[in-house]
C-alpha cells in the first residue's frame, strides 16, 4: 500500500504548483511498471489524501506506461505489457529498459472558478514579485 | 480551463532528502545498504550472524523497520550493533525522512558500514530512495523459484541478489536453474550471492560488505570534491 505514501507527496506537488485559491479539476500522473502501482488502490489513496483539503475533487488521471524491451541480440525495441515476453528474432535474452517513471505531468485548473478569494493584496504579490 | 505543465517526480521530496542522506554518509565515509525482502527470509537472521562475523573488525550500525515492536532491534543490539527502530505503525516501507531522523541518533564519524532492514515487503519498499549506496534485495528458497519473477521491481532495481536456506533446498520445490534465469533476464549481469544464514555460510556475503565498505572508506579518504550546493542543503535541513 505504497500508493498512499504516494498520493500524499502528489497532493504535495500539486500544491506547490497551483496559484492559491484555484479550483484543480484533475491532474494527470504517469506510472512506470517498476513502480508496482495498484489503479484502484491509487484512485482510493488519492481520495483519502485530498478529503478535506481544498483539491476534495480533483480527478486524479494515470496513465500506465508499459514495459520498453531491448532485445540484446537483435537490437530491436517495443513496448509490453509483460516483461518477460521473447523478441520476434527468437531470442529471450530482453532486456527492460527504464520502467521507473512515477512523474506529475500536468494539472488542469479551472481558472474561471476559484475556491476561495485570496487574501487582499496577494495577487499583486504573486505577479509583480518586484 | 487552464493546464498547468509540471512534468516533475512525484517523489521529488523523498528523493530530495535520500540526497541528503547519501552525501552525509559520504562524507562520513559510511558504505549504506538498504536491505528488502520479504518477512521471514532471513533479513534479521543474517544480520545477527554477519554482525557475529564482522563486529570485532568493522564498526557497524542497523537501521530496523518494523510495522510494530522492537523484537528484532533487541536480537542485534545482543550482537553488539548499534540499532535505531523506527516503527512504521501501518507503513509499509521506510522513507528517507524517517532514515533522516535515524541518522540523527546514529554516530556516523564511529561508523564503517550502515544497514537499512527494511520492512519485511517485496514491493512497496523498492521505489523509495532511502540514501543507501546498494539496495539488497533477498529472497529465500522456501518462497518459491517464481518469485523474482513476479516481483520484477526489485529485482531490477536490486545492486546485489541474496538467496537465503539454501541449507533447505532439499526439502522445497525450488529450482535454482529458473530462479536465476528470471534474475539474468530482469538485471543482465546482477550479482547473486546464495547463502544460508543459519548454518551460517556467508562467506561470499562477508566479502562483498567489507570490499565495498573498504571502498567508500577510500573514497572519503582521498578528499573527493563535494559538489557545489549540497554541503548548505545539508546544512538548511538539520
Amino acid at each position: 500500500m505504497h500508493e498512499l505514501s504516494i498520493a500524499r507527496s502528489l497532493l504535495g506537488l500539486v500544491r506547490d504548483n497551483v496559484p492559491d485559491g484555484a479550483l484543480v479539476k484533475s491532474v494527470l500522473v504517469c506510472v512506470g511498471p517498476l513502480q508496482a502501482i495498484e489503479p484502484d488502490a491509487m484512485q482510493f489513496a488519492w481520495h483519502a489524501a485530498t478529503d478535506d483539503t481544498e483539491f476534495d475533487g480533483a480527478e486524479l488521471s494515470l496513465t500506465l506506461l508499459p514495459w520498453e524491451l531491448h532485445c540484446l541480440e537483435c537490437g530491436r525495441n517495443w513496448s509490453s505489457e509483460n516483461w518477460s515476453d521473447p523478441c520476434t528474432c527468437g531470442s529471450c535474452r530482453v532486456d527492460p529498459v527504464g520502467g521507473d517513471e512515477l512523474t506529475l505531468i500536468s494539472i488542469d485548473v479551472d481558472e474561471a472558478n476559484t475556491i476561495k478569494e485570496p487574501a487582499e493584496g496577494s495577487h499583486t504579490v504573486m505577479r509583480n514579485p518586484a | 480551463m487552464t493546464e498547468i505543465r509540471i512534468v516533475q517526480n512525484v517523489l521529488k521530496h523523498n528523493d530530495e532528502i535520500a540526497a541528503m542522506n547519501r552525501q552525509r554518509l559520504r562524507d562520513a565515509g559510511v558504505f549504506c545498504i538498504d536491505l528488502i525482502g520479504s518477512p521471514g527470509c532471513g533479513k534479521t537472521s543474517l544480520l545477527e550472524a554477519t554482525l557475529r562475523r564482522l563486529h570485532s573488525r568493522i564498526n557497524i550500525g542497523i537501521i530496523a523497520g518494523d510495522l510494530a515492536t522492537d523484537r528484532d532491534a533487541k536480537r542485534i543490539q545482543a550482537c553488539g550493533a548499534k540499532v535505531v527502530q523506527i516503527n512504521t505503525g501501518k507503513g509499509c516501507h521506510l522513507d528517507a525522512n524517517q532514515v533522516r531522523h535515524a541518522l540523527d541518533e546514529i554516530d556516523l564519524a564511529g561508523l564503517d558500514l550502515l544497514i537499512i532492514e527494511n520492512v519485511g515487503n517485496l514491493i512497496c519498499p523498492v521505489g523509495f530512495d532511502l540514501g543507501q549506496d546498494a539496495k539488497v534485495g533477498m529472497f529465500s528458497v522456501c518462497e518459491g523459484d517464481d518469485k523474482a519473477a513476479k516481483h520484477p521491481h526489485l529485482v531490477r532495481v536490486a545492486d546485489l541478489l541474496l538467496l537465503n536456506k539454501t541449507d533447505l533446498m532439499k526439502y522445497v520445490r525450488f529450482h535454482p536453474a529458473t530462479f536465476r534465469e528470471d534474475v539474468e533476464k530482469l538485471n543482465p549481469g546482477v550479482e547473486m550471492i546464495e547463502l544460508s544464514a543459519t548454518e551460517p555460510k556467508i562467506d561470499r556475503w562477508l566479502d562483498w560488505l567489507l570490499s565495498k565498505t573498504q571502498a567508500a572508506h577510500d573514497l572519503t579518504s582521498a578528499d573527493i570534491p563535494v559538489p557545489v550546493g549540497t554541503t548548505k542543503e545539508l546544512s538548511d535541513a538539520r
